[in-house]
């Protein structure tokens, strides 16, 4: 019996198969929950431990494997067209299952303490983390609607969780109406494609662009570039790329803050995987990779309006947690400009890309959590002057924040410094000047903001008799906490390892 | 080695006094005192090498795969700002001991002031641009720091966040302008990109990256325009300003403009921008440091005047010009460092620092005046001191050269720039040591304030000096500790002024050697270099200076009428509008208007589709279009007019519902048409299991919604709609007329002997394509799972408070549960199983499957709920929801593993055809067993959200009920 294939699949079928017991385990912890607006402690702590184990397993799953070499395994393209179990497929896996394992850690404190304290939370949680998973690993437009719609479904119900604001199901409502909008055009645009290509799988789309090139000429029908252009539309929906963000701070905003941490981070990353391996795999043929009548210029403008308007935007919110929400539109930004870059240094640019998301992964984790740290119910920090002072009043609490603040205005010695100009040297390379300048440029923009906290934290005093946000504690947060600033730590102290790691994912431009 | 000690030594240091700093002030000094002092010592065994033309390099291994190295090297430019980084540090060290007041927190000032200096040094010695570029966003966040230390002070908070604003940006455009050059370049280590001249001032990317390192050299060393922050920072601690802004962090910029000299300088765009800029910023900074009332602002102002004068030496681009501007950048910095220990003296001693509360002070610290008029004199350029050496060097430079073709115009400015530098340094010893004493004015409460600018406010608000009691005890000399720096660097000056050659000599040429790329040009350092252009202008300045400082009581007078513009404000007026900008963009662009959203998402999607579509080729294809019948007309007339329908009458909740059945009642017929039973099956039960759900949730919900739309919102929609629509029409009318390949032929010829089954449609779904299948019930799970939790909100919180008011809102049929229909259903409900059971098993070779089959049941108990009411169906039907959707994932992934295990592909199918007695020959697979795991997913996730919906309603009649009984029986 050849187990290879299980093998290759493990780190998917672990967390799947961890969703499904979770979900039993919810199911028998619902005793007495019913009429539970007493203190009744609530299934979070073992549910989010549970959750954090299992996904911490698919990424050590998908670690091994990676050491193990997916060619090595026999069985590992039995599953292709639909799911390609390659380096790239691992090491999103990796980055989403550590996304999703600290974003339920940071559930584990959170819940409790806001009284959202239902179980459900978890699986929906597992499920989506599933769902991201397939969709980095997809190979075929129907398994990356699969795999979008698994991760979707679940995360429109985590924003909404909080259901005795009204706010937040609006929020979550929008989110939904127009995330169904934008899936609906990703599957106009993929219906495009196969009528102008005859195929649904990456690779066959590819052959049939490259084949039509060859005997018509560099013209492409024009059925093709619409198709091209709205699947990339739907896809930048998820990674929230403007125009397409409108969604983003309402629903970060709205939803529970570790809910926010997931959508900020594997959402966004699941959304970055696909989008990288459709182009490069499917729509990487010269003939669309021109500027004169390709998508490089789409998402080049793409990139420049993300980053302008987000930055833009962020430095006037009153909330910290929504100028995080325009953080990670502006993110999303730097992150299209390395994709951008890919057309001309392929592998570097990739790698540059994987680079970012998994520091971006880290930092996020930790700002959020951080956040969630700074304040415990009845006092959530929400606004700047909810801030004031933590400095003195949580000195721990405040340095972390400052930590993964500083490393997501990408400052040195942290993650974020390197991911930037590791993007940056990418774009260089690929000699898009403009895009360069403009990115730096928003930079600067950006520190204003992130610095702010800073300001408010270490510099003001609490106005005389405003209500103070008492700083939580809790085991799950901190250690969230601590897993991520290693993991910042590390990877921008000693990016060699990661470099590696990353430019081995990258996808063989065919 | 010990380059890479050397620079870790402060780091270390800052670590150490940070966690030493319970002992206090003299814990933490002798901390501070002994690593700058190791590291002082450290440099000094490398200097002789170094003077002599040697370079020390050390590297480590940093990310390699980038190809950045950690990588220091030390040559004499980079010994000379290192000796005095650490050597003026040491002063400083000693000199902030006794300044800093007892409630100070030590720890925090000796532990940024150390990270500060491991920063500089790092700027100083760094090979490796990148990591230059690491070191000198460091020096902008430390000086952050310092400057808000001491963090009541508002002033403090803003100058620190002016300061990093403005130095942080230009570090951004450092590292844009630092990354082309290196890319022009071809390497990041100093050592070899100063080698390669012509390869970047051939490149195309000169100007733009000349333009932005400008950028980032001119923001840190204050020069026009962005020379307003730095009196802004004199909010800081003295011992900052004296160590930051005379000797060290404003260098920096001045460092570059000399490390990158060999292969920026020499063309004209260099030389233009930067003579230029330096000229400008040397007038600005001297004139309002005439003006400038606060001691430290004074120096502040005309420190921005001699880092112009640096500026322009290096613009001028000529290897005399690099000598002058090494020697000078020494000079200015012992000078001012002693200044500025100087001015803290005095408000130390006098409490104040207002000029125009000052007065006769000489006579009262003579030691204190002493070494401000040794220190000034330098400033101002009076032999026999060092100032008069560099500046007479600069002035004969100057005397040559042409600027826009005039040659008179740079020796008239730089005269000018020095005259007046002989007035502000005037005026400093003057009105501070001399004249009738004016301590009893401020102690009367007339000197300060009232002339203040907006910036510097006097320490003695809560300065060092807070437990003292402010002027009480007359001024005097302070201790030895506090006067012995600036004592030291007073003598100093005026030492390398009297024997410059022995003392500066070798090492302003080995510097300058460093700067240049090769030999200096011969000079010598000497006082007397007999009547030159220079001596001329020196005298004017000096006897001009003095004219100026006579004349400048009317000329205060005639400045503050002129109003003088005030950048500072500008940048912070800006930064408002820029916050303001951004206000209004957030409301134009995003206001949390889902119709908005919406519109521009499929705008935008138009927009990209139609510039797709404009960029190609675009013909429709030959193939012929099927032959139109009336059936099909009438098929058009009838969907169009129901979605036209919908649309309009949309407020009214339960009509377009109807609408929407004809619409998929007419697909299904379509589906029938072009001979796909399979989707037409699908397509219907689908439907009737959607309506039936969405009747319950409508009950819930309100019989009209609000009209909410304007009129241009709907002209805009409908546009949007038509584009959409004519859009994707046009596209599918494109690909639907072109002769092509199609999956189709091969399905055909597989479907039977590979999949067993002649149905093409469902061996697809189950066996070719059964991954997605599997992957679509893991979606519908998910989808029931979602509508589980988004329901649950309906029956808590806020939306459980408005349920529990609901009302029907029509009278009710008084029957509530009708009984023909009870008795139709409970008798459809058997004949629905048989016939679910009958789709499911000939679903492999005729229309049916695992997925009508699982709707069929479904509808067949929602009837049942329908006729019977909730409560009584909910007690009959068994399995838990949940538990049917797992089952159902579970036994569809278990049955597409059990493929692998047989090392088959996943969810490869094995098939045989038994016969069934009646029946016939059917078709048995292992894709049946999927197909059951589809079926029993369908019914889970179907009955999930009815039993959502259902207690939806069940509670708010609940709610209704105990509300009436409330009313009847009083309140409990």
């Amino acid at each position: 019996m050849n187990l290879d294939p299980f093998l290759a699949a493990s780190p998917l079928l672990v967390v799947a198969l961890g969703g499904c017991l979770l979900m039993v385990a919810e199911a028998f912890s619902k005793h007495g929950r019913e009429e539970n607006d007493s203190r009744s402690a609530g299934p979070s702590g073992d549910l989010a431990l549970g959750t954090a184990i299992t996904l911490i397993t698919g990424a050590i799953f998908s670690a091994g494997i990676w050491f193990v070499g997916p060619d090595k395994l026999e069985g590992s393209r039995a599953l292709e067209p639909y799911l390609i179990l390659d380096r790239f497929s691992l090491f999103f896996s990796f980055v989403l299952c550590v996304g999703g394992a600290l974003s339920a850690l940071l559930a584990g404190g959170y819940l409790p303490e806001h009284k959202l304290d239902r179980g459900e939370f978890y699986p929906l949680l597992i499920f989506s983390t599933l769902g991201a998973m397939m969709l980095a690993a997809a190979g075929d437009l129907l398994s990356l609607f699969l795999g979008l719609e698994t991760m979707s479904l679940g995360v429109y119900a985590l924003a909404g969780f909080r259901r005795a604001s009204p706010r937040s199901t609006e929020a979550a409502l929008k989110y939904f109406l127009l995330g169904s909008f934008a899936a609906a055009i990703l599957l106009y645009g993929g219906a495009l494609i196969y009528g102008a290509t005859g195929h649904t799988d990456l690779a066959g789309i590819r052959a049939a662009i490259t084949s039509t090139a060859a005997t018509e000429g560099a013209a492409n029908p024009a059925v093709l570039l619409i198709g091209v252009a709205l699947v990339i539309v739907g896809l930048a929906f998820k990674v929230s790329a403007v125009p397409f963000h409108m969604w983003t701070p309402d629903a970060y905003e709205g939803a529970p803050t570790p809910a926010t941490t997931f959508m900020a981070v594997a959402v966004k990353s699941a959304a970055f995987a696909t989008l990288l391996r459709v182009l490069v795999e499917a729509f990487g043929d010269p003939a669309l990779t021109s500027w004169a009548s390709g998508w490089p210029p789409l998402l080049a403008f793409m990139a420049l309006l993300t980053m302008t308007v987000a930055n833009l935007i962020a430095g006037r919110q009153e909330s910290v947690k929504r100028m995080l929400a325009y953080s990670s539109i502006a993110h999303a930004g730097y992150v299209l400009v390395g994709l951008v870059a890919t057309i001309k240094v392929g592998g570097d640019a990739q790698a540059s890309i994987m680079f970012y998301l998994l520091a971006y992964t880290a930092s996020t984790v930790g700002a959020f959590g951080a956040l969630i740290l700074c304040g415990s119910r009845g006092a959530e920090a929400v606004s700047y002057e909810d801030l004031s002072g933590l400095g003195r009043r949580h000195p721990a609490a405040a340095m972390a924040f400052s930590f993964f603040l500083l490393s997501l205005a990408g400052t040195p010695p942290t993650a974020g410094f390197f991911s930037k100009f590791y993007i940056i040297k990418a774009a260089l390379g690929a000699e898009h000047y403009v895009l360069v300048v403009v990115l730096v440029l928003n930079s600067v923009l950006s520190a204003y903001y992130y610095l702010r906290v800073l300001v408010f934290m270490y510099m003001r005093e609490p106005a005389p008799g405003a209500p103070l946000a008492r700083p939580m504690r809790s085991g799950y947060v901190t250690t969230a906490l601590v897993l991520s600033a290693v993991l910042v730590l590390v990877l921008g102290v000693f990016p060699s390892t990661y470099l590696e790691i990353v430019a081995q994912a990258a996808l063989a431009s065919r | 080695m010990i380059l890479v000690l050397l620079v870790l030594l402060p780091f270390l240091g800052a670590v150490a006094t940070a966690l030493v700093s319970r002992g206090g002030r003299d814990a933490c000094a002798v901390t501070a005192g002994v690593a700058t002092a190791v590291a002082l010592g450290l440099l000094g065994a490398l200097a002789p090498g170094v003077v002599a033309g040697e370079v020390v390099q050390a590297s480590v291994g940093w990310v390699p795969a980038l190809g950045l190295q950690a990588s220091f090297f030390v040559d004499a430019l980079g010994l000379t700002l290192a000796g005095l980084i650490l050597g003026v540090g040491l002063l400083v060290v000693v000199y902030a001991r006794y300044y800093l007041a007892a409630a100070d927190p030590p720890g925090r000032f000796y532990a940024f002031l150390l990270l500060f200096q491991g920063a500089m040094l790092g700027v100083a010695l760094s090979s490796n641009v990148l990591l230059l570029l690491v070191f000198w966003e460091l020096t902008s966040l430390s000086s952050f720091l310092l400057i808000g230390y001491w963090r009541h002070l508002p002033e403090a908070r803003r100058g620190a966040r002016m300061a990093l604003t403005v130095t942080g940006a230009g570090g951004l455009s450092l590292l844009a302008g630092l990354l082309l050059l290196g890319h022009s370049a071809g390497t990041y280590e100093l050592p070899v990109l100063l080698q390669r001249r012509e390869a970047i001032q051939g490149s195309p990317l000169y100007l733009p990256a000349l333009l932005l390192i400008l950028g980032g050299c001119f923001t840190k060393s204050a020069q026009f325009p962005f020379h307003f922050w730095l009196p802004q920072a004199m909010a800081a601690p003295t011992p900052v300003s004296a160590y930051l802004h005379s000797a060290t962090m404003v260098k920096a910029g001045i460092f570059l403009l000399a490390r990158l000299w060999p292969v920026l300088a020499g063309t004209e765009a260099w030389f233009l921008i930067v003579t230029t800029t330096g000229l400008v910023t040397m007038l600005v900074g001297a004139v309002s440091a005439l003006f400038e009332d606060d001691l430290k602002g004074l120096l502040a102002r005309s420190t921005i005047s001699q880092l112009g004068l640096l500026t322009m030496l290096f613009g001028l681009g000529t290897r005399m010009g690099a000598v002058v501007g090494v020697f000078h950048l020494v000079n200015h910095a012992l000078f001012k460092a002693a200044l500025f220990m100087n001015a803290g003296i005095v408000d130390h001693e006098a409490g104040t620092r207002d000029v125009k509360g000052l007065g006769g002070l000489g006579s009262l610290m003579p030691v204190a005046a002493t070494v401000a008029v040794v220190a000034s004199a330098a400033m101002a350029g009076v032999p026999p001191l060092n100032g008069f050496l560099s500046k007479e060097m600069m002035l004969e430079e100057a005397a040559h050269t042409r600027l826009l073709g005039q040659a008179w115009l740079v020796p008239v400015v730089v005269t000018v720039g020095a005259t007046l530098s002989v007035a502000y340094a005037l005026r400093y010893v003057v009105r501070v040591y001399f004249g009738a004493r004016r301590g009893e004015a401020l102690a009367s409460g007339q000197g300060a304030g009232a002339h203040h600018d907006s910036c510097a406010p006097p320490e003695a608000s809560r300065g060092p000096e807070a437990g003292r009691g402010g002027g009480a005890a007359a001024p005097h000399d302070p201790p030895l500790g506090m006067g012995a720096p600036s004592v030291l660097l007073g003598a100093l000056a005026l030492v390398v002024g009297l024997f410059p050659e022995t003392l500066a000599g070798p090492l302003v040429r080995a510097a300058s050697a460093a700067v240049i790329g090769g030999a200096p040009p011969g000079f010598t350092l000497a006082l007397w270099h007999g009547f030159t252009p220079a001596l001329g202008m020196s005298v004017v300045a000096l006897v001009g200076g003095a004219g100026v400082l006579a004349v400048h009581g009317g000329a205060e007078k005639v400045w503050r009428r002129l109003g003088v513009p005030d950048p500072a404000g500008w940048f912070e007026a800006g930064l408002g509008a820029a916050v303001k900008g951004s206000r209004k963009l957030t409301l134009a662009i995003h206001d949390g208007s889902l119709q908005r959203g919406l519109a521009l998402l499929v705008g935008t999607a138009v927009m990209v589709g139609f510039v797709g579509f404009g960029g190609a080729k675009h013909t429709a294809g030959e193939r012929p279009p099927m032959p139109v019948e009336m059936l099909t007309v009438l098929a058009w007339v009838l969907l169009v007019t129901a979605t036209g329908a919908a649309v309009v009458m949309h407020r009214r909740r339960y009509l377009p519902l109807l609408f929407m059945g004809v619409v998929s009642m007419i697909m299904a017929l379509a589906f029938i048409f072009l001979s796909a039973p399979d989707l037409a099956l699908t397509q219907v039960s689908v439907d009737v299991v959607t309506i039936l759900l969405l009747l319950l949730a409508l009950n819930l919900l309100p019989q009209q919604s609000p009209p909410e739309t304007t009129r241009r919102r709907r002209v805009r929609d409908a546009v949007l709609a038509l584009l959409g629509g004519v859009g994707m029409g046009s596209a599918a009318w494109a690909v639907m007329t072109r002769e092509r390949k199609t999956l189709a032929d091969y399905y055909w010829t597989h479907a039977k002997p590979e999949g067993g089954g002649t149905n093409v449609v469902n061996v697809i779904l189950v066996d070719f394509r059964g991954f997605d299948t599997f992957g679509e019930i893991v979606v519908l799970g998910t989808a029931a799972l979602a509508i589980f939790a988004l329901l649950e909100t309906a029956n808590r919180g806020e939306a459980g408070r408005r349920l529990a008011q609901w009302k029907p809102g029509r009278p009710l049929s008084p029957e509530r549960y009708p009984l023909i229909l009870i008795a139709v259903t409970r008798l459809l409900l058997p004949f629905a199983i048989v016939t679910a059971l009958f789709m499911f098993l000939r679903g492999h070779d005729h229309p049916g499957g695992g997925f009508v089959a699982g709707l069929v049941v479904a509808i067949a108990v929602l009837m049942q709920y329908l006729a019977s009411g909730f409560d009584w169906a909910d007690r009959r039907v068994r399995p838990d929801h949940h538990a049917l959707i797992g089952w159902g994932v579970l036994v569809a992934a278990l049955t597409g593993l059990g493929a692998l295990v047989f090392g088959r592909p996943f969810l490869t199918s094995a098939f045989w055809h038994p016969r069934l007695p009646f029946v016939g020959e059917i078709a048995l697979s292992t894709a049946m067993v999927f197909d059951a795991g589809v079926t029993l997913a369908v019914v889970g996730a179907v009955m999930l959200a009815l039993a959502q919906l259902a207690s939806a309603s069940k509670r708010a009649k609940q709610w209704a009920e105990k509300r009436e009984r409330g009313e009847h029986g009083g309140a409990p």
